[in-house]
């Protein structure tokens, strides 16, 4: 079995030969910069950074680094060619701070004293108060990609890898409005004020939709999973009601996902942190075949009662080890031990797809890293 | 009748050094009385060199914001500081402007594209000002294609024919007569409007001129102008003309203008 | 129904504009502020904060309460001012150094100023002297409460306490820890006086640290 039958046969809820490893590839299974250093020490290979993912200081691993850790899915490296000029983008910095401000208006600053990443310190609409002050908001126009940027997936396949694209146009429905208007005025308008909401959101499908046209322009009929990010949860329950998510949020998934499957993608997943047991039925309902990074720290979220409940109807990609204590703070020996336990839950009749809780971050000891690799190696044959 | 306010604009002396010496207050003034003589949108433009230009348009811009809601119309010359000073506007207004001169619609178009911003549109673009109507149109014509591109709906542009001085070329008036007469036939919903004050350049009492082309140019169709709105004689032909063309019911917008102290003999 | 426990009830469900009035009708009657304040608003506040722990509301559900609470609070203001300070006491908040999360940090602030207590909040990225700088001005202040969202900017948090312990500001003030990779042994092992899961018990736990 090659890499990409391994994944597919997984994702069709069918026992492979070993369970489908994604380390690199996917939405939020990424590394840190500092980390992937650690990493290319370990190996003894010397590379350069290419950074993906500016704000959480994510990098692209490289080929070779994936094949040595037999990772089975490799991701698209997108070229963007801008359709526009963004009013809002801009980079600068004061004596404290790194600052920059994206195509969406988001503000984000990293401290330059002990700061790992840049986080949300302003948005577009803070001040908006009604539909008219929303309407001054400039949307960014989705971007094209190179045709020839095609070759680089048709190779991967033709080596026998699975394919994913691991990006997307903007945050999710329920989480690009706290990047406009900020979190707190998004999370009162969606109870006081739903009708803007949804302005906002019939307009960002439109734009989705937008960009995965120009996606598939280039990569259509090469990319075996897209994935589609939108935080649901926090550490116990989701953060708006599951009916709220229901009724609001998961219509314009389903939407999304129709389009992209009928696109000829055969698999959807949906990456939402948190605990998000409460919305899982009606995930599945919209559509998503995988989630991701199952979060099994969170609250109703451990793997015996995920695996009994929902292990038929969809697939975890994630879950393998709990990067927010284990992973960085815990000991080898403790990540053995959980990691076994975790492949013990998820594994049996497919439907698996292991890889850590979330990108492995700059504080997580190497050697508990290769610990969790080196029990996957030992415990992955079915 | 959509006026847009001329004043705030650097290439205008005494508005320049305002600028230059930061006199806030002076620009405040200029603001408000605009605003007050019923301005729909207030031209800003900063006329200062283009590394300092964002800056200069945002100080003004949020200014002119601090003492009046009419929206703003963004007015540079380079299409780059145009987007970077859209999002420090709170009301949608207007872009001045573009042309077909090199990259200047296909910068600002896809920006404005999905937004509800209107956008004034010179009927000029690489070689300069066509001589003749029938180049004019072939612009315009080039210009509403590119609109349609980007959905950016009829109602939304603001096309200025351009006006040439008419001392150099006497045939001015006509031509932009005859341009806009065909816009709108074109195109009904489309508006048109001028920044009318270079037709009288090199001649003595100018005013006299600029009033007169506003008479015809409304008669034409003209619906739009880029003006001074304090300047009460201007703004007095303006709401005449309108009701002389049918287009004031009952003459009740000029009889309110003029209740209103914007027309007429000033009060004492 | 009581005018106050209407108040208390549209505070609850975050009607804003309708707390106002009532507010108004309530001083109009001639109703103590401080009633209206107590027994109207922070008893909601209250119910909200237990209703969030359970998970019968959520983030959207607390956060219209809390602004409707703030639109009733500005009406009572100048009838409070001529009274003593109706505040139960100070809470200092802040996210540590490196860290930028606002978003549980302010939830907090809310649910301790829906308590009762007058909140100074510094913000993220704090640093200890300026946490030690704050708590040596408001010498009546009680409470400390610091935020940390990432295992990355964890060792920041007990660098606080540690800093904050070293002034020998522990007898001024407790301090409680939060934040979602934080556990009760974590807050422990650094010597923090509390740890809270989410924002209602963490007011809770604010008003118990200034009762003991």
């Amino acid at each position: 079995m090659n890499s990409r039958e391994r994944l597919l046969c997984a994702l069709n809820h069918k026992e492979p030969d070993r369970i489908p490893l994604d380390l690199g590839a996917g939405c939020s299974c990424k590394f840190t910069g500092y980390f992937y250093v650690k990493l290319l020490d370990y190996f003894g290979i010397k590379e350069d950074l290419v950074y993906n993912h500016i704000p959480y200081q994510l990098v692209s691993a490289s080929d070779k680094v994936l094949d040595l850790l037999k990772c089975d899915v490799r991701s698209a490296t997108l070229h963007p060619i801008p359709q526009s000029e963004s009013p809002y983008a801009k980079k600068w910095e004061d004596e404290e701070s790194y600052y920059f401000t994206n195509g969406w208006g988001a503000q984000y600053r990293m401290p330059k004293e002990q700061g790992l990443y840049y986080d949300l310190v302003g948005s577009a609409l803070q001040d908006a108060e009604d539909e008219e002050d929303d309407q001054t908001f400039i949307w960014p126009v989705p971007e094209k990609f190179p045709l020839a940027d095609r070759k680089q997936l048709e190779d991967y396949q033709a080596a026998g890898f699975a394919t994913t694209l691991s990006e997307q146009f903007g945050n999710g429905f329920l989480q690009q409005g706290p990047l406009m208007w900020g979190f707190e005025n998004w999370f009162a308008m969606l109870l006081t004020e739903p009708e803007r909401c949804t302005a906002f959101m019939d307009k960002l499908l439109e734009k989705k939709i937008e960009f995965y046209e120009n996606i598939f322009e280039t990569y259509g009929g090469v990319i075996d999973v897209c994935s589609e990010a939108d935080d649901f949860g926090e550490q116990r329950g989701t953060f708006v009601s599951p009916k709220l998510i229901r009724d609001m949020i998961l219509p314009y998934h389903k939407k999304l996902n129709d389009f992209i499957k009928s696109k000829g993608v055969p698999f959807m997943t949906l990456h939402t942190c948190g605990s998000v047991e409460a919305a899982i039925p009606d995930i599945i309902e919209a559509g998503f075949d995988c989630l991701n990074p199952v979060q099994i720290s969170a609250a109703n979220m451990s793997p015996d009662h995920l695996k009994k409940t929902y292990g038929k109807d969809i697939v975890f990609w994630g879950g393998g080890i709990n990067t927010q204590s284990t992973l960085p703070n815990g000991t080898p020996e403790q990540v053995r031990e959980e990691t076994k336990r975790n492949i013990d839950s998820f594994a049996k009749d497919g439907g698996f797809v292991f890889s850590t809780v979330h990108n492995v971050q700059d504080d997580v000891p190497i050697e508990n890293f290769i610990a969790m690799w080196e029990t996957f190696q030992d415990n992955c044959k079915y | 009748m959509i006026i847009i306010g001329e004043k705030i604009n650097g290439s205008i002396p005494s508005m320049g050094k305002a600028i230059q010496d930061k006199n806030e207050a002076y620009i405040l003034e200029c603001a408000e009385k605009q605003a007050a003589a019923g301005a729909n949108y207030i031209d800003v433009c900063a006329s200062v060199q283009e590394e300092i230009e964002v800056e200069t348009l945002k100080w003004l811009i949020d200014l002119v914001q601090g003492i009046t809601d009419v929206p703003i119309c963004v007015d540079s010359p380079s299409p780059h500081s145009i987007v970077a000073a859209l999002p420090f506007c709170k009301k949608v207004g207007l872009v001045n402007s573009v042309s077909f001169e090199g990259e200047k619609i296909d910068t600002i178009f896809p920006v404005i594209a999905d937004t509800k911003w209107g956008c004034i549109a010179l009927l000029c673009d690489d070689k300069g000002i066509p001589t003749t109507v029938e180049r004019r149109l072939e612009v315009f014509d080039n210009i509403m294609q590119k609109a349609e591109e980007y959905k950016i709906d009829p109602s939304r542009l603001y096309i200025d024919p351009l006006v040439e001085t008419l001392s150099t070329n006497g045939s001015s008036l006509t031509t932009f007569v005859e341009c806009t007469r065909e816009i709108k036939k074109r195109s009904p919903s489309v508006h048109v409007t001028s920044g009318l004050s270079n037709i009288s350049f090199g001649l003595p009492v100018r005013k006299l001129i600029n009033q007169a082309f506003m008479v015809l140019a409304l008669g034409a169709g003209m619906d739009s102008a880029i003006i001074d709105p304090t300047n009460r004689d201007l703004l007095g032909l303006v709401y005449a003309t309108k009701a002389l063309l049918e287009q004031d019911e009952y003459c009740l917008e000029f009889i309110s203008a003029f209740r209103a102290g914007l027309i007429g003999p000033k009060a004492k | 129904m009581s005018k106050i426990q209407e108040i208390q009830s549209a505070v609850e469900t975050g009607k804003k504009k309708i707390v106002k009035e009532l507010v108004e009708e309530a001083l109009a009657e001639g109703l103590d502020p401080v009633d209206i304040l107590n027994q109207g608003m922070i008893e909601a506040m209250g119910n909200i904060g237990e209703k969030f722990k359970t998970g019968e509301v959520f983030v959207p559900e607390m956060l219209v309460a809390a602004r409707a609470m703030k639109a009733g609070v500005e009406i009572l203001k100048p009838h409070l001012a001529s009274k003593q300070d109706t505040s139960i006491g100070k809470f200092i908040i802040g996210t540590v150094q490196g860290d930028l999360h606002d978003i549980g940090k302010n939830l907090v602030a809310m649910m301790a100023e829906g308590s009762g207590f007058k909140v100074i909040d510094l913000g993220v990225d704090v640093s200890p002297e300026k946490i030690i700088e704050t708590i040596k001005e408001n010498p009546d202040c009680r409470v400390v409460g610091l935020s940390a969202l990432l295992t990355t900017t964890m060792p920041s948090l007990g660098r606080a306490v540690t800093a904050i312990t070293e002034a020998g500001l522990k007898n001024q003030v407790k301090i409680m820890v939060g934040g979602a990779p934080i556990t009760q042994e974590f807050a422990n092992s650094i010597g923090a006086d509390g740890y809270a899961a989410d924002a209602a018990s963490a007011a809770t736990l604010a008003k118990e640290m200034i009762a003991s």
